[in-house]
């Protein structure tokens, strides 16, 4: 059954039909989630909240690509959750050590197929990525997270931001050149894969 | 163009270079200038490594599964269109019907229309045969009596007679005499009972069995009304067969348009 067909049933009462679809976007729901909210809690309460309300307002899909409206529906949900945790800021919980010292870093779970050192090197620059992220405006935010971190392309991103195009284009340079200067801070931890060289820069 | 505009204009132009979105013509001309430019150069490579970086972020799955379930949200009812529904109910209605229909005129018998017109129509043919075969009427105006006892004598009477001869009709004025008290009673009692004799003779003159004896009095076995009742029972039987057909079309019709967009 296509995706067309999955939406039909769904709006026919089949709740399953839908389920369907949450299964086939959840990872990418919750990825743009999660690096526009920069907090695995809070990204996966937007996330759960952008599927009920593309849900209830599954009459107003009018066609097109569905990955988009469901992924503005994402961002929107986001977006309402990260002004509704400055009204009410939240502690997030970290790991203490025993002397009552908070870790810096708070991908605590490792992953164990990594060396320690690969470990602490990924999480270090990951953090750092997603620190520059944050320090966006969400406007941008959300175009750099689905261009660059999604691979969207800009038609798609904006009908998923709800922009003309050209607004996408310059949000995106804008978001690029931020984090440019954001991670010159943390070039050291960036690996020698990502040191471009001139011949392949040309 | 300000310095800063011109700044802006350079990053977005990049930028969508890097993505592959420039038009032709805008390509064409970054390119000439990226190959004397070493500045604007340096600034693409920095804007291609920030595109492989955010690229390389790790893709997070998500922590478990978003399944709704009913309790979480309001699970629509099915809409249906209203002539999906019309057309659903016309045609139910009418299958119910037409069944109904059926069933009774199964199990009636076409409402006796049909055991009714079977007894009749032997009934009718007889009826027709025995007029043929005996020209002679049943009732007889004016002739011999009909009754079931009396067949001689001149009678006016209907049946009333029992073979003897009647008395003379004939009236002999009695002698007149002198008045008394007795002979006047005696004449105001016969008046009366000339009277009544001829009352009663009136009375017998009067149609029975609802003829009219001014139509010639002589009727045959009339067949109208069974005729007219045959004629009735195949009108009304005519008009349940095209109602029955008018119910089997619109109950099929329905299920196959209700079929057809079901499937569309």
């Amino acid at each position: 059954m296509d995706e067309t067909d999955l939406i039909q049933e769904a709006l026919d009462g089949n709740l399953d039909a839908f389920n369907s679809l949450v299964l086939h976007y959840q990872d990418l729901a919750y990825n743009v989630a999660y690096r526009i909210m920069g907090e695995p809690d809070a990204a996966g309460d937007a996330t759960q909240e952008a599927f009920i309300s593309a849900y209830e307002k599954l009459e107003q899909y009018r066609g097109g690509s569905f990955k988009a409206w469901l992924l503005r529906i994402v961002t929107n949900a986001c977006y309402d959750e990260l002004r509704r945790r400055q009204r009410q800021p939240v502690t997030a919980l970290k790991p203490e050590l025993s002397n009552g010292d908070v870790l810096e870093d708070p991908y605590w779970i490792e992953d164990p197929s990594a060396s320690p050192e690969e470990s602490i090197e990924q999480e270090a620059l990951q953090k750092a990525i997603q620190e520059c992220i944050n320090e966006l405006d969400d406007k941008f935010k959300s175009v750099l997270v689905l261009v660059d971190v999604e691979g969207l392309d800009y038609e798609t991103t904006a009908e998923a931001v709800g922009t003309p195009l050209g607004t996408v284009k310059s949000r995106l340079a804008r978001a690029r050149e931020h984090v440019q200067g954001c991670l010159q801070g943390f070039w050291e931890l960036l690996p020698d894969l990502f040191r471009l060289n001139d011949e392949e820069a040309k | 163009m300000s310095r800063k505009k011109r700044r802006n204009k350079e990053l977005n132009m990049l930028s969508a270079y890097l993505d592959d979105e420039l038009n032709p013509g805008d390509r064409k001309q970054l390119e000439k200038r990226l190959d004397r430019e070493p500045v604007l150069r340096e600034r693409l490579d920095n804007l291609r490594r920030i595109k492989i970086v955010l690229g390389s972020l790790t893709r997070l799955k998500a922590p478990h599964n978003f399944t709704l379930t009913p309790e979480m949200v309001t699970v629509r009812r099915k809409k249906r269109k209203p002539l999906f529904t019309f057309l659903r109910l016309a045609s139910s209605f009418a299958a119910i019907l037409l069944v109904l229909l059926v069933g009774m005129e199964l199990v009636l018998g076409g409402f006796g229309v049909r055991e009714r017109l079977m007894a009749e129509a032997p009934a009718l043919e007889s009826d027709a045969a025995a007029a043929e075969a005996t020209p002679e009427p049943l009732i007889i105006w004016g002739e011999t009596a009909s009754g079931g006892a009396g067949q001689k004598g001149d009678v006016d009477g209907y049946g009333g007679g029992n073979g003897e001869e009647s008395e003379s009709l004939e009236y002999t004025e009695p002698e007149q005499a002198a008045p008394t008290e007795e002979t006047v009673e005696e004449g105001i009692l016969s008046q009366e009972m000339a009277e009544e004799e001829r009352a009663a003779g009136e009375a017998e003159e009067a149609p029975i069995l609802g003829l009219n004896p001014d139509e010639g009095g002589e009727i045959v076995a009339r067949s109208e009304p069974a005729q007219q009742e045959r004629d009735e029972a195949f009108a009304w039987r005519g008009t349940v067969r095209w109602i029955e057909i008018a119910l089997a079309v619109i109950a099929m019709g329905g299920g196959v348009v209700l079929w057809l967009l079901r499937k569309r």
